[in-house]
């Protein structure tokens, strides 16, 4: 093989040449041809690379190095039970969206380290049903200690269209969401409770303010695995102003289990629509459907998550018909 | 090159003539066309003229590895007329098309192969269908990109750079990860240039964004699962990931209409779409996987601040005691 390779511009032939060649000969046309001694520095990349990093943010912008990268803050998007989640933005081109999840309370630290294990488990597992639910649940990216105080911060992916909480949403529906609707939400909580479950995780803490509902589409995350442990591991924490969306079991001590994870996104279910504290719901929620929430709210009947979402699918179809594109609306989306 | 005018109609001639054809018929290459042979090739060219005074110039780079052929094929046979077409309607002016196929330097035997930048038809037909289908890649779960990569940033010459400060664009499609390294020997063996060091993917990328907005479109969500994180360090929001293959050319032609500014966002693009007769379900997929790098844009680095969801709740420590 020729070391070098260069085109004759006589006739356009390859001219072979050896490696310290000054001057070849083309074998087609037998033109003599000086041969360029230009070598490609790989200096010009080196420096290229270094000023793509280190380009400069826009002015007055607060910048954030994680992951050995410099990160532009953005507006604080989330103020959760032990963290405050901002979104950053890869400071080079082309950047990248992504959420800076800062620990509040040193105390806490347990708790998410908790989340940082939990997350990257489900990232890395091949089992059923995650591929799919890639952008309902949070996608690590890094964790390590600030620099300087030492507390663990985590950068996750960025998902568009997940900025409002079932907590937003019945802030903004007092009176609750459509029956109808709440058939696609609960339907995509046990999705992900189903692929989460047999990925050998427990939530533990599927409440209102862990659940984000998609803009425009028939969209859930679930969020706040600080709480996500194995079966029969023990819960870390509670929520307290919430105490009512966790199965009595679970306040007096009892270790995690999937079918508590279903009776919370019942609960969480009943919450948004419109369910009053001594958990009756609105007069407008069909009975079958009602039926079913209190039945999983209580820990009875079918507390498989998959099977359940099947079950809501046919009460669904029972009461309304075919599935029909409902997305949630109101005014703060 | 890049002379000549781009026609709709000679296209969908062209492709309508391979609906039933198998793809060898299509793709008769059995190894790799002399002239898309990268060795020793000093500029490819996009050039402005008198038919095309604001050349646009869009590289794709394709993989042609076993796991990603589909994709030249659906090309070939039906998406291309289709990707043109849809950039017509978002009117994007006078792009000019480049086609490279991308396999695995540690065991192909055309791991990149180079066309010219077209205009017409004919022409990016032709390049497209002279590119050797291999079928190959290694196993080792990465291949040549970074090759690619390195070949555009150096070895093309773009007027809409030189002449307007403006990036070109490149669409690469893959479902590997690149080599984190570059070999100076693979480029002195498949280029001919003569390195003095290795480089790495990242050195590559920051010289490759200076004359091109490349974008990476992973056609298989289950594949994006592994992938996916890498390839947004190097590109971050310019990843695509598709359900299919079937979609790539729409999310190709979507992300460059947005980043033109040819449409002002997801909704204009979806009405574009829609009129151009695509299934409504192609549109809607479409739209999905763009959203992502539409928000992005949209919001720009100093953007609207998400709504603060309120105040911390009250938790009891159950760990530790």
């Amino acid at each position: 093989m020729p070391e070098r390779v260069h085109k004759c511009p006589n006739c356009g032939a390859v001219v072979d040449a050896s490696r310290f060649a000054r001057v070849a000969t083309c074998a087609y046309c037998n033109a003599t041809v000086h041969l360029d001694e230009a070598v490609v520095s790989a200096a010009r990349f080196r420096a290229s690379h270094a000023a793509w990093r280190n380009s400069d943010p826009p002015l007055g912008a607060e910048t954030v190095v994680a992951g050995g990268e410099a990160w532009i803050r953005l507006a604080p998007v989330a103020r959760g039970e032990i963290s405050d989640v901002f979104q950053v933005v890869r400071q080079r081109w082309p950047g990248e969206r992504a959420l800076l999840k800062v620990l509040r309370n040193r105390d806490d630290a347990p708790l998410f380290e908790q989340e940082w294990r939990a997350l990257t488990r489900l990232a890395e597992c091949d089992g059923p049903g995650l591929p799919i639910l890639r952008n309902r649940l949070p996608q690590p990216i890094v964790c390590e200690p600030h620099p300087s105080s030492g507390w663990p911060r985590m950068l996750l992916g960025w998902s568009p269209g997940f900025e409002h909480t079932f907590e937003d949403v019945r802030g903004a529906l007092p009176s609750g969401v459509e029956a109808r609707a709440a058939v696609w939400m609960w339907r995509r909580v046990l999705e992900i409770l189903s692929a989460v479950h047999r990925n050998g995780l427990v939530h533990g803490a599927v409440l209102p303010q862990h659940l984000l509902v998609e803009r425009g589409e028939h969209g859930v995350r679930l969020v706040g695995f600080s709480c996500a442990n194995e079966p029969d591991a023990a819960l870390l924490a509670v929520c307290l102003p919430y105490e009512r969306f966790y199965p009595r079991a679970m306040l007096d001590g009892a270790r995690l289990r999937p079918e508590y994870d279903v009776a919370m996104s019942a609960r969480a279910i009943l919450f948004v629509l419109g369910a009053r504290d001594d958990g009756r719901l609105p007069s407008g929620v069909p009975a079958p459907l009602a039926a079913l929430l209190e039945s999983a709210a209580d820990g009875r009947g079918e507390l498989d998550a998959w099977a359940l979402r099947e079950r809501v699918g046919a009460v669904g179809r029972q009461v309304f018909g075919g599935p029909t594109f409902c997305p949630l609306e109101f005014a703060s989306m | 090159m890049g002379y000549g005018n781009y026609s709709s109609e000679a296209h969908d001639a062209i492709v309508r003539t391979r609906a039933a054809a198998p793809g060898e018929e299509v793709f008769q290459q059995r190894t790799c066309h002399a002239l898309m042979n990268p060795k020793g090739v000093r500029m490819r060219e996009s050039r402005d003229s008198e038919a095309h005074p604001e050349s646009l110039s869009i590289a794709f780079a394709l993989d042609v590895t076993g796991s990603m052929g589909k994709i030249p094929r659906l090309l070939a046979e039906r998406e291309l007329p289709r990707f043109m077409r849809v950039l017509g309607d978002c009117r994007v002016r006078d792009p000019q098309i480049l086609f490279c196929a991308v396999g695995d330097a540690t065991s192909d035997r055309a791991p990149l192969q180079v066309g010219q930048f077209e205009s017409t038809a004919e022409l990016m037909d032709q390049w497209l269908t002279w590119s050797y289908l291999e079928g190959g890649g290694g196993g080792t779960g990465q291949e040549s990109y970074e090759l690619a990569l390195y070949f555009l940033a150096l070895h093309t010459e773009m007027d809409c750079v030189a002449k307007r400060h403006k990036r070109g664009y490149l669409v690469m499609t893959g479902d590997e990860l690149p080599y984190p390294t570059l070999s100076r020997h693979v480029v002195e063996a498949v280029i001919g240039d003569r390195l003095d060091d290795d480089l790495k993917v990242e050195e590559i990328v920051a010289e490759l964004q200076k004359t091109y907005a490349p974008f990476f479109i992973i056609p298989d969500r289950d594949r994006a699962r592994k992938i996916e994180r890498r390839w947004r360090d190097l590109l971050g929001d310019h990843v695509i990931c598709t359900q299919g293959p079937e979609d790539v050319c729409y999310a190709a032609a979507g992300a460059v209409s947005l980043c033109e500014g040819a449409v002002s966002g997801l909704d204009e693009l979806d009405r574009v779409l829609r009129g151009a007769g695509v299934e409504p379900d192609e549109v809607s997929r479409t739209v999905q996987a763009l959203r992502p790098l539409a928000e992005a844009r949209r919001r720009g680095p100093t953007g609207t601040p998400h709504r603060t969801t309120g105040l911390p709740h009250a938790l009891k420590r159950l760990f530790g005691r």
